[in-house]
């Protein structure tokens, strides 16, 4: 491997003060005539780790899919109140989802990889976030490997295997 | 197997007794006979074909020019009309109908008006005979474009004529595919028609693959539409604005038209069929080279 470019920017330093990252203030969403979300307020520290728990059903999903304007992709949801991301109001006319998408990461309930390759699946948020060459891609790719721990079991597999043949929490890692 | 099912007792082998449902019975009866059915009426069709046609089939069949009405010679200049109305039905066909479809399922919501306007009316056109599609293609086509009786002409009205069966595989494949596939893709950042390019047009090309198949097997079949569009000729055509007669074209000319065409309208059936196979084969072939062999993974 020749030169490794860092994974995060340097700026993403800040990830270590205690500031607010979302602050959400009387956030309520209906889906058609029902109200699952009523009046939501709750503040996420950066830094931290925050969990949601509660009954099946009771909205945490609705919840964190707000967070990355996710709950714009159903239909009939109606969202109202305001979420604030590092003090920008992400529903706001001016914010854009897509960009919103690629500063907020999403893992699903279950894993959601794409039935192409390891590489292929890796390789595509750094695809569609710009047009990096074939070399930076790999690079990106082994250092984010090596950083959760997967690079000596999967290199081999990189091309050849599907992820739906990946066990366990290999496929959430990916 | 619920207390009200209705069973049959069947002294097993060793001495105790199966229960089986009469409905599954029943099910396996009808599966078993439709298939049986299935094969006999085609095997008896197809076995009835080769018993009439085969003596006629030689290599100078597949590459003479007809004489005496088809009655001698070969079937060259059909086989070469035939390729090239195809192609031009499927040049024209498959994107617009790739793009319609795309259209109905990724932009439209399912249960909107325009939606359903537009599955309607496709259905509509599903049902529509061929030979209107001929008389409109004719008069449209040949007389108010200019384009005359001529492959063109023949290979457009048979895009049009397609294209609802095309879109509604098409149509279905794109629901099959699971909305998981989508959202992870607007998840990790991709603009939805980034999606569409990089994630469901690259998981459904199997799909795309079958209902590209399926348009085309009906397009090389059809003769009702191609009457009054491809014309009658029996020369070799040497542009697409030249008249040719279709394989299915000559048939109906040998069978209905011409006393004693009968085993070559049997030899120029099986030439189509071969045409057929040869050309499915071709398209799964380049499909699996390509990396279209594949499925998705639920």
């Amino acid at each position: 491997m020749n030169k490794v470019t860092p994974i995060f920017p340097k700026e993403s330093h800040s990830i270590q003060h205690k500031q607010s990252l979302f602050t959400v203030n009387g956030l309520s969403v209906h889906y058609g005539g029902r109200k699952v979300l009523c009046d939501t307020k709750i503040n996420i520290i950066s830094g931290q780790i925050t969990a949601l728990m509660g009954p099946s059903g009771c909205g945490k999903s609705t919840f964190l899919s707000c967070l990355n304007r996710m709950i714009d992709l159903v239909p009939s949801a109606l969202v109202s109140g305001e979420i604030l991301f590092d003090g920008y109001p992400i529903f706001s006319r001016k914010s854009d989802p897509v960009m919103l998408r690629r500063r907020i990461g999403m893992i699903f309930q279950c894993p959601n990889l794409f039935p192409f390759s390891i590489r292929e699946n890796l390789a595509f948020p750094l695809r569609v976030c710009g047009r990096p060459t074939r070399e930076n891609i790999n690079d990106r790719m082994e250092q984010t490997l090596a950083l959760v721990g997967l690079w000596v079991r999967l290199r081999i597999d990189l091309e050849i295997t599907p992820p739906a043949f990946l066990v366990g929490n290999n496929s959430d890692f990916v | 197997m619920s207390d009200r099912d209705t069973v049959m007792k069947i002294p097993a082998s060793d001495g105790q007794t199966t229960h089986i449902p009469v409905a599954a019975i029943a099910l396996r009866l009808w599966i078993s006979c439709a298939v049986f059915g299935s094969m006999v009426v085609f095997g008896w069709m197809g076995a009835d074909i080769l018993r009439q046609g085969v003596s006629e089939l030689s290599w100078s069949f597949l590459i003479e020019a007809p004489l005496r009405s088809g009655l001698e010679g070969g079937i060259a200049p059909f086989l070469v009309s035939t390729g090239l109305v195809l192609t031009c039905a499927m040049v024209v066909a498959t994107p617009i109908s790739i793009a319609l479809s795309l259209f109905l399922v990724e932009r439209l919501s399912f249960e909107g008006v325009l939606a359903k306007f537009l599955r309607a009316t496709l259905m509509l056109l599903t049902g529509v005979p061929s030979i209107v599609f001929g008389l409109v293609g004719a008069s449209l086509l040949g007389d108010v474009l200019g384009f005359g009786a001529s492959i063109l002409t023949g290979g457009l009205t048979l895009a049009a004529m397609i294209i609802p069966t095309f879109v509604f595989a098409m149509v279905e494949i794109l629901r099959l595919l699971p909305q998981q596939y989508r959202f992870a893709g607007v998840a990790l950042g991709a603009v939805p028609v980034t999606v569409v390019i990089r994630v469901v047009l690259r998981i459904i090309r199997p799909g795309i693959l079958g209902a590209f198949l399926l348009s085309a097997g009906r397009a090389l079949g059809e003769t009702a539409a191609l009457i009054f569009t491809s014309g009658y000729s029996d020369r070799m055509p040497t542009s697409l604005f030249d008249s040719g007669r279709v394989l299915s074209i000559h048939i109906l000319d040998l069978a209905m038209n011409i006393p004693g065409g009968e085993p070559r309208a049997a030899a120029t059936a099986i030439a189509l069929m071969a045409l057929f196979l040869l050309f499915s084969g071709g398209v799964a072939l380049l499909g699996t080279n390509f990396g279209v062999g594949g499925t998705y993974i639920e």
